[in-house]
């Protein structure tokens, strides 16, 4: 585990734990947290069910800032991004917070600038316009 | 390796950050007892030397011992400096002279004056290696402060209480907040706290209007720029020290095996000062400047030895080697050509970067007074070119000096204005470093003093004297 | 961030649990154990999603209660310092301002408000650039980058800015 002064999520620095696991977008922690209190409300028979603190805070949350609703085009979207060699990371933040240009794109994900790693601003410009089009037809 | 690099950072960073330390007196200074540049002194002293005895620096520095100690103990919490403590009978410290002796030069060791029973002697050496990790990361640091107060970038508000003096800071802020008022409470006297003002910029308050707000970015502003070129001169001997070994001298017990060995091996060969020194090549490279200033004459012939020692003159001496002595002075003006392979020599100075060359044909010139029956042609165009050369520099140099001493006056009044009259005082000491190290004229070395420090200039230039008499004798 | 990964922890089930029925009392205990915590390295357990395998129960002496290895994959809430992310404004005072993202709480002080925007106290203190046009208060969505985190053993707590570029108030938060 990095020391919290070594960690730096915009050059990526988040660990090797976290490097390798898989980032979800808050869209896919709707659906999947969605699907864990219907379990929950299913198994205690209860609608009404009080659902722990930290679950209930997370699905307000990621509805609130989920940026696909339907399933479907969060799958796409997911597929669309990993078509562009993100860190899993980079992936999930824009897919979180859909940079609307090139310039925020690389504001909020720093790491996309790296040196040599082939996301030139128009690799970025066509990037952000499938996740438009995506949109778009949701 | 080369020692040289080192001590001009070790000179560069005392003048720029120790300078104005009075630490170990806690006295106010007031006039006699103000010891206001004896750090710079003490660590320029400790450049020409390895490993010493804390007793014979302060001798040789004519301090008192205790004011010394003061001032040592002092770099050592600032990691420049190692010591070592150690009970020993007058045996043990003669075996400590004689090793020093046998870094500086074939001398018998000093007899009679430690006839001292059971004692705890102390010793002190720069840590080359340390130094520069210190001084990088401090002048990092310093940077790193001043850039982000300027961005408010990535700083962690800090909030003190007024009632009982606790710090807090954002990352407590879930504690503070309270229920009742929109401010934040003291967890102990629930005082009502308030955010830190910048700590460097302002002493306005803290969460002052927009103007004050302004007001203090541009003297940050003003001040990260004067930070920048003001240090700069350390930035370059940072970097040029970057990838160069440290000096090493290892512990104390260590250094006076190798120096004894090297001693007695020295013994061993007549002739043989420098092939020992260049045997254990790391640990003696940095044996006292005006040493090697002597020893020149005889590398004319093992002109490998130039290049251990980085002295120019020295490196011109390998060239001596190979040509016939009159073409020296060709070599001579080839000294710019030559930089090429002393290129820290020449860059180290930086502000003084006239001085080396000038440094090491005045070295020349003594050689070629040896030599004379050889070129005395030659020497005359020489000597015109150099005497001219020197008089631009005496020029200069009084200029530089009266400039210090005009800085000087009013410095230890607001920090922002210190800050820059260190790093003017380092300039100028680049310059005076350069003839006062290499070339042991004594005139030269009060006059550097007197500049530097204003006060006890006397007292000063006379350890200095002292310690110029050290090193003749030395050589002797 | 959000992270779906595997966890593994040792589950002590009494000899009681066992039967045909173990395996599903092994998951709702840790499930009950485990989701909601937080930890400094893995963040706040949000939700198991799947066990991976269960691994040979170890008899513990003298007690009879059975350790189970058991690895399982979760949905964790990681922050990360230098993170960006969308956040709801809490509470607002002169000091600055409170937001949540998810389970995690984080402060933005008032140095790290750009400085045009001035606090107004009121029964709804907020932020306001001095036109008016924007406005921080209570439930009001920022994006903001974290630039702190403090890491207890069962909390999180991050400090973060909005001085910076595309981070402050958003726009529209109808696209969402």
């Amino acid at each position: 585990m990095l020391r919290a002064d070594e960690e730096d999520a915009s050059e990526l620095k988040i660990g090797d734990d976290f490097l390798k696991a898989k980032c979800l977008m808050n869209s896919e922690v709707a659906i999947l947290l969605e699907h864990r209190c219907d379990q929950m409300k299913h198994m205690s028979g209860d609608s009404t069910t009080q659902l722990p603190q930290v679950l209930e805070k997370s699905l307000q949350y990621v509805k609130r800032f989920s940026r696909f609703t339907n399933q479907g085009s969060v799958k796409q979207v997911r597929e669309v991004l990993s078509r562009y060699q993100l860190a899993e990371f980079e992936l999930a933040v824009i897919g979180n917070l859909c940079p609307e240009n090139v310039e925020e794109a690389k504001s909020v994900v720093p790491s996309l600038k790296t040196k040599g790693r082939g996301h030139d601003d128009e690799a970025i410009e066509r990037l952000l316009n499938d996740l438009l089009m995506i949109k778009k037809f949701e | 390796m080369s020692i040289e690099p080192f001590n001009k950072l070790v000179k560069l960073v005392g003048r720029a950050f120790y300078d104005d330390i009075t630490k170990g007196d806690n006295q106010p200074k007031t006039g006699r007892s103000d010891n206001r540049g004896i750090a710079v002194v003490v660590l320029d002293a400790l450049s020409r030397r390895q490993w010493v005895r804390e007793e014979d620096l302060a001798k040789d520095l004519k301090l008192h011992s205790k004011q010394l100690r003061r001032t040592l103990r002092f770099f050592e919490e600032e990691k420049l400096v190692t010591r070592d403590h150690r009970r020993e009978t007058a045996k043990g410290a003669k075996m400590h002279n004689a090793a020093v002796a046998a870094t500086i030069d074939g001398l018998p060791a000093k007899e009679g004056e430690e006839k001292v029973k059971m004692h705890t002697h102390s010793y002190c050496c720069l840590d080359y290696a340390q130094i520069s990790d210190v001084v990088r990361y401090r002048v990092q640091r310093m940077k790193k402060k001043l850039k982000d107060e300027l961005e408010d970038k990535n700083t962690v508000q800090e909030y003190v209480c007024p009632n009982c003096g606790k710090r807090y800071n954002a990352l407590d802020a879930l504690q503070l907040v309270s229920m009742e008022d929109e401010y934040f409470h003291c967890e102990s006297c629930n005082g009502e706290l308030v955010a830190e003002s910048d700590k460097l910029a302002s002493q306005e308050v803290g969460d002052g209007d927009d103007n004050a707000r302004r007001r203090r970015r541009e003297k940050l502003k003003d001040l990260l720029q004067k930070m920048e070129a003001q240090l700069k001169p350390i930035y370059d001997q940072l970097n040029r020290v970057k990838d160069l070994p440290a000096p090493e001298f290892g512990g104390l017990q260590a250094w006076e095996a190798r120096a004894s060995a090297a001693k007695r091996a020295e013994n061993g060969e007549s002739n043989g000062m420098d092939p020992s020194k260049s045997s254990h090549g790391l640990g003696y490279g940095g044996t006292p400047m005006p040493f090697l200033g002597d020893t020149k004459v005889e590398v004319d012939f093992s002109g490998v030895e130039g290049k251990g020692k980085d002295i120019k003159s020295e490196a011109d001496g390998a060239g001596l080697k190979v040509l016939p002595p009159w073409m020296i002075k060709q070599g001579m003006n080839l000294t710019k050509e030559q930089r090429g392979e002393v290129k820290q020599e020449a860059k180290m100075d930086g502000s003084g970067s006239l001085a080396a060359p000038e440094y090491s044909e005045d070295k020349k010139f003594n050689t070629e007074n040896n030599d004379k029956n050889l070129q005395d042609e030659y020497l005359k165009a020489y000597y015109a070119a150099l005497i001219k050369r020197q008089e631009e520099e005496e020029a200069k140099k009084a200029l530089e000096s009266s400039e210090t001493r005009v800085s000087d006056g009013p410095s230890g009044m607001s920090p922002s204005r210190q800050v820059g009259m260190k790093s003017k005082r380092d300039e100028d000491e680049g310059d005076d470093n350069v003839d006062w190290e290499e070339a042991p004229i004594t005139g030269n070395e009060e006059n550097f003093k007197v500049n530097d420090l204003n006060v006890e200039a006397d007292a000063t230039a006379e350890a200095e004297a002292e310690d110029e008499d050290d090193i003749d004798w030395e050589e002797g | 961030m959000f992270f779906h990964i595997v966890l593994e922890r040792n589950m002590q089930l009494h000899p009681r649990h066992f039967g045909r029925n173990l395996r599903e009392n092994l998951v709702a205990k840790l499930m009950k154990d485990v989701e909601g915590t937080c930890s400094g390295q893995h963040g706040f357990v949000v939700a198991i999603t799947g066990i991976e395998n269960i691994g040979k129960g170890l008899i513990r002496d003298g007690t009879g209660f059975v350790t189970f290895p058991v690895k399982y994959q979760c949905v964790v809430f990681r922050p990360f310092k230098g993170e960006i992310l969308e956040a709801v404004v809490t509470m607002v005072n002169k000091m600055g301002f409170f937001a949540e993202a998810g389970p995690v709480q984080i402060f933005v002080s008032n140095h790290l408000i750009p400085d045009d925007m001035e606090f107004q106290s009121g029964d709804m203190p907020n932020y306001t650039t001095s036109d008016g046009s924007v406005k921080i208060q209570k439930d009001s969505e920022v994006r903001l980058k974290i630039i702190g985190t403090r890491v207890d053993a069962t909390e999180i707590f991050c400090i973060g800015t909005i001085k910076d570029d595309f981070l402050g108030v958003i726009n529209d938060p109808a696209t969402a």
